[in-house]
């Protein structure tokens, strides 16, 4: 049996984070009532004509310079033709042999090693309305319902090279594609929200043979995971048919969430011919080299750069640092906390721990944490004080995260605050060592590991106020010495 | 153009013909090919081709929020409005 | 003279002395259409109640200093021209209820200015014709004689001021569209510069092609119909930037010196004799007046009909795929799918419409496009070069607007090809965009008008105009008026 080579080419869909739709003025506010947020233009009434929003071709822009594409001078816009209740003019504005950008490429960390993943051209477009299906599905349904309210919204399409190699690698891609859209606020890639889409084109083998097999199309994934799994199914029943000596048929397959199986879909009246030509009533867009660097200046530091950034500046390891870059937005909480509190390894070590485990039990982005990074740099100040324990730090930010109240205001209210000087402990180990005749005599014949459980014990009759430290010398100096 | 192959175009371009225009269309429109393939006969080479009558740089427009229709005025004209939506037969092809 | 049959500068000079009211006009223009309407058929629709709203309020701006020559001015529109709570149905059936929730820019800046819109006249399907017979409600017929043709496809809007029916019009031109039904009912009709008068709301046929303009009774009405809904507007993203002349200012009479071309390819042997005499006749008279008139050569212009015809039609193809029966228009009662929806539904267009259709979208499929649609387009480039190289030596260029004057109804026992080859003298000013105005330039022994065409550079409307009016002003033309006129009158 020969051995398998996976080829996989992903077109993704992502909506533009434009205030208005891309050829007109309707609001593209998500969850509105249907039909409630169209025009003329977006209704494709007759004798209407597209009116091209300029930060969508910038937003556009700034998606091809975070994929390191070519921002091309000239293109043009074409009209993609075809039948459908949800395309209002019957023809998709969009562009063909002239995109906005071309050849880029976005590098994954597979397993240790960089993988480069060849981004053939990125282009602007617009969104078709959605259909709602009366019934289980699409196919089974007896009537459809239509929305315009998503026509017209601005969109771009990402096409890859078929240069991804498995399964995972398609989802690494996805992960590290939304990574980069969302921190150059291109799109917020909500695949819930059908606001990233994906559709997956996959062939099979023989290793070492440079031909492409026969393809198929995969649609309907709706989520990361579902790329994945569409994908390993797909692998294994492309390859039970090339194993069994039968061919691999060049079709649109539909994937079925619930059942983990693709499956064939009925097929079109006609071979798709889109009969593109250049739209008669958009000029060339040209991009002139001035406002791509007016772009790029907008970008933010992408992903890579700021965790080597990160490496380098804070001395995180590779793993922190990959870490606190996966989001825009976590990033940005860390050197926000660090610039009020200087200790990259304190800082880290919580935002990376206690903050991200309770932004994800309360379902919140780090933009949206009702901890501040202020409010967090005012926790980790008492930590370095010893005004109280890592302990009770931890509790402090649970209560932080469900009141919205400071941590110096809790640590006061509650009386949390560590107690550290001498008089007072001394009193209370005196009472502990008292209590505890057996393990004193182990640590006086030298048996040192009972410390451990002295200090524990006073810390327990503190309720965790004691500074365990200043207990821990204490122990020592009056059974030691 | 033979009938069968108007008939592909036809389902294309989703139009319907009546029967007379499946007797007559196939004899006019090789004659119209006929006629348009005069420009077989004229040299392009090293013409570009005009898309656009007059040059002008394309119209940008800013991203700025404007009214939408009244929800009424929107469906106003639709043949079959269901909830405010607009409804078809079923759907027998995906996109 | 008939307050219905004055010109717009007329109606001008009158309502600013306050001698006759908007509403006095209109009633002329209505009594009119009671007597004529059921012959003639120029229009589709109507705008009666509105229109006497309209001409009250251009009433009251006149008495409050409106100083637009065309403010309380009758104009008829073509059923192509989106109009705000009036059926636009472009005369199909598709559209036969269709709404629009909007003013087409040429419509919206007629009413700012306080003309008042007479109602929506008829045209070929779509535009898609040269006689108006393609309308899917009735014909149009010509007020010189009714047995024959008014033109197309803007044949609703020349009869209609032709007839007295209206001051002015409104047309659109894809391939001759205004020139030709003008030229076939014996007044003036303009197409502009492509890009000049906004296209927003104006049912497109072929984009690249498409353009609007005035038909009057002469140029300066012409000129003043043009400064009112020539310019930039933000709804059209083809429309030019650039400023607007003062285009009754360029009537001065004077075109001594100027130099006019005769291309020799739009002369031969297809031109109807009495046609030929009208054009030499009137070059002569050009040349009485101080021009120069010089024999010039556009050599591509035999292709042009091919040229038009698969550009035309590609966009055609693309632009006509809207009308599904989905959000708006007729859809065919019962289906069983969407499939067989859309195809029921659109069998109900016109066998023209169709025919361009399916041309259209064979055009652009793949394996055709290059030889097809991308060769059109590169000779297009010739033809445009042609024009560009004349207009190196010429100010202008005049030529018939038609090979023949109206011909008689059933055309359709004419092949297609034949119909196609009659925009052979117009189609030439859309495939390069530049302007061409049509006035009349005689009688043939029938007593039917013949056109002049007078092209010019890209935006040189004032040229066009000026030649126009100095033609119009020493032509000496009997006064003839429409055969209507005694009809209704026995």
């Amino acid at each position: 049996m020969a051995d398998w080579e996976v080829v996989i080419g992903l077109e993704v869909h992502a909506e533009l984070l434009t205030k208005s739709k891309v050829f007109c003025g309707c609001s593209t506010e998500f969850g509105a009532e249907p039909n409630s947020q169209v025009c003329p233009i977006c209704m494709g009434l007759p004798g209407t004509l597209p009116l091209l929003n300029k930060r969508a071709v910038e937003l556009a822009v700034k998606a091809g310079l975070a994929l390191q594409c070519r921002i091309n001078q000239f293109s043009v816009f074409a009209r993609k033709q075809y039948f459908y209740p949800d395309l209002v003019k019957a023809y998709q504005i969009s562009q063909d042999d002239l995109p906005l950008c071309s050849d880029g490429y976005v590098e994954l960390l597979v397993d240790d090693t960089v993988r480069r993943i060849g981004i053939n051209r990125v282009h602007l477009e617009e969104e078709a309305g959605k259909s709602i299906h009366a019934g289980e599905d699409i196919m089974s349904a007896a009537y459809s319902l239509l929305d315009y309210n998503r026509a017209g919204i601005g969109l771009i399409e990402i096409v890859t090279e078929p240069d991804i190699r498995s399964p995972e690698e398609a989802r690494l891609f996805l992960e590290k594609l939304r990574q980069l859209l969302q921190y150059a606020e291109v799109s917020d890639c909500k695949m819930e929200e059908g606001s990233l889409r994906c559709d997956a084109n996959i062939s099979l083998r023989p290793k070492g043979s440079s031909a492409f097999g026969v393809k198929c199309e995969i649609k309907n994934l709706n989520s990361f995971r579902a790329v994945q799994r569409a994908l390993e199914f797909e692998v294994e029943r492309q390859k039970a048919l090339l194993e069994a000596g039968e061919a691999v048929v060049p079709e649109t397959r539909h994937w079925d969430e619930a059942q983990g199986m693709t499956f064939s879909m009925r097929s079109k009246a006609e071979a798709a011919d889109y009969r593109y030509f250049p739209d008669p009533n958009l000029y060339p867009l040209e991009v002139e080299p001035s406002w791509v660097e007016a772009i790029r200046a907008e970008l933010p530091e992408l992903p890579d750069a700021r965790r080597d950034r990160f490496m380098e500046e804070y001395g995180l390891s590779m793993y922190a640092a990959e870490v606190l870059t996966s989001s825009r937005d976590l990033a940005d909480y860390f050197e926000e906390c660090m610039e009020q509190i200087k200790d990259p390894k304190l800082v880290s070590n919580w935002v990376m721990g206690e903050v991200q485990r309770w932004l994800k039990a309360h379902g919140l982005e780090a933009a949206d944490s009702p901890v501040s990074p202020k409010d967090l740099a005012g926790l980790l100040q008492l930590i370095q004080a010893n005004a109280i324990s890592n302990l009770v730090a931890k509790d402090v930010l649970e209560e932080m995260f469900a009141t919205g109240k400071s941590a110096q205001t809790i640590v006061d209210d509650k009386g949390l605050r560590q107690i550290s000087d001498d008089d007072s402990l001394e009193a209370m180990i005196a009472e502990v060592l008292e209590a505890n005749p057996g393990p004193v005599a182990d640590v006086k014949a030298g048996k040192t590991k009972a410390i451990g459980f002295l200090v524990g014990q006073v810390m327990k009759a503190s309720k965790g106020k004691a500074n365990p430290q200043r207990v821990n010398e204490l122990i020592r100096q009056k059974l030691q010495d | 153009m033979t009938l069968q192959e108007l008939e592909a175009v036809a389902v294309t371009a989703r139009v319907g013909l009546t029967e007379e225009e499946k007797e007559i269309f196939p004899e006019q429109i090789s004659q119209i090919i006929s006629h348009i393939r005069v420009l077989d006969g004229v040299d392009t080479h090293g013409t570009a081709p005009t898309y656009y009558p007059i040059k002008q740089a394309a119209f940008l427009r800013e991203d700025e929020v404007e009214p939408s229709l009244p929800k009424d005025q929107a469906l106003a004209n639709g043949p079959d409005v269901v909830d405010g939506y607009f409804r078809v037969p079923r759907i027998i092809e995906e996109e | 003279m008939q307050l219905n049959e004055m010109s717009i500068h007329q109606l001008r000079e009158l309502l600013r002395a306050g001698e006759v009211s908007s509403r006095e006009i209109l009633e002329a223009v209505f009594a009119k259409i009671d007597a004529v309407e059921g012959e003639v058929g120029a229009y589709l629709t109507l705008c009666y109640d509105e229109a006497f709203a309209q001409a009250q309020r251009a009433d009251e701006m006149l008495a409050a200093g409106e100083t637009s020559p065309l403010c309380g001015i009758p104009i008829a529109v073509k059923d192509n021209f989106s109009t705000a709570g009036v059926r636009t149905t472009c005369a199909s059936r598709l559209l036969e209820n269709y709404i629009p929730p909007y003013d087409a820019s040429a419509v919206a800046r007629l009413k700012q200015v306080g003309a008042v819109l007479v109602g929506k006249t008829n045209l070929d399907e779509f535009g898609l014709g040269s006689s108006t017979e393609n309308s899917q409600f009735h014909c149009t017929r010509n007020p010189w004689d009714l047995s024959r043709v008014p033109g197309g496809s803007s044949g609703g809007s020349a009869a209609a001021v032709a007839a007295g029916e209206a001051a002015a019009a409104l047309g659109t031109d894809t391939g001759g569209s205004i020139r030709q039904p003008a030229a076939f009912c014996g007044i003036v009709g303009l197409k502009p510069t492509y890009g000049l008068v906004p296209r927003y709301g104006v049912v497109a046929a072929a984009d690249s092609m498409d353009h609007i303009g005035p038909m009057t009774r002469d140029v300066r009405d012409a000129a003043l119909v043009l400064q009112a809904i020539a310019g930039w507007d933000p709804k059209d993203p083809t429309s030019a930037r650039r400023d607007i002349p003062d285009y009754e200012a360029a009537l001065t009479g004077n075109i001594k010196g100027l130099v006019v071309g005769l291309p020799q390819e739009l002369m031969g042997d297809a031109l109807d004799p009495e046609v030929r005499e009208a054009v030499f006749g009137a070059a002569n008279l050009l040349e009485s007046l101080g021009a120069s008139v010089e024999e010039i050569s556009l050599p591509h212009v035999e292709y042009a009909i091919a040229t038009f015809y698969i550009i035309v039609s590609a966009e055609i193809s693309s632009n006509l795929a809207r009308f599904d029966g989905v959000r708006y228009g007729y859809r065919v009662a019962e289906a069983e799918d969407t499939v067989s929806m859309f195809i029921k539904t659109r069998e109900a267009l016109g066998q023209e419409a169709k025919r361009r259709i399916l041309m259209g979208t064979y055009f652009l499929q793949a394996g055709n496009y290059e030889t097809y649609y991308l060769k059109a387009l590169k000779v297009r480039t010739l033809i445009k070069e042609d024009f560009e190289k004349a207009f190196q030596r010429c100010h202008v260029i005049i030529s018939p607007t038609t090979p023949t004057a109206a011909f008689a109804f059933g055309h359709k026992t004419r092949t297609p090809v034949t119909m196609y080859q009659s925009d052979i003298y117009t189609c030439t000013a859309n495939l390069a965009g530049i302007p061409a105005l049509t006035v009349p330039c005689g009688y043939t022994q029938e007593g039917l008008p013949i056109g002049l065409q007078i092209m010019g550079k890209p935006f040189d409307e004032p040229a066009v105009l000026r030649v126009g009016h100095a033609y119009e002003q020493h032509a000496g033309l009997p006064l003839r008026q429409p055969q209507t006129e005694v009809k209704t009158n026995g």
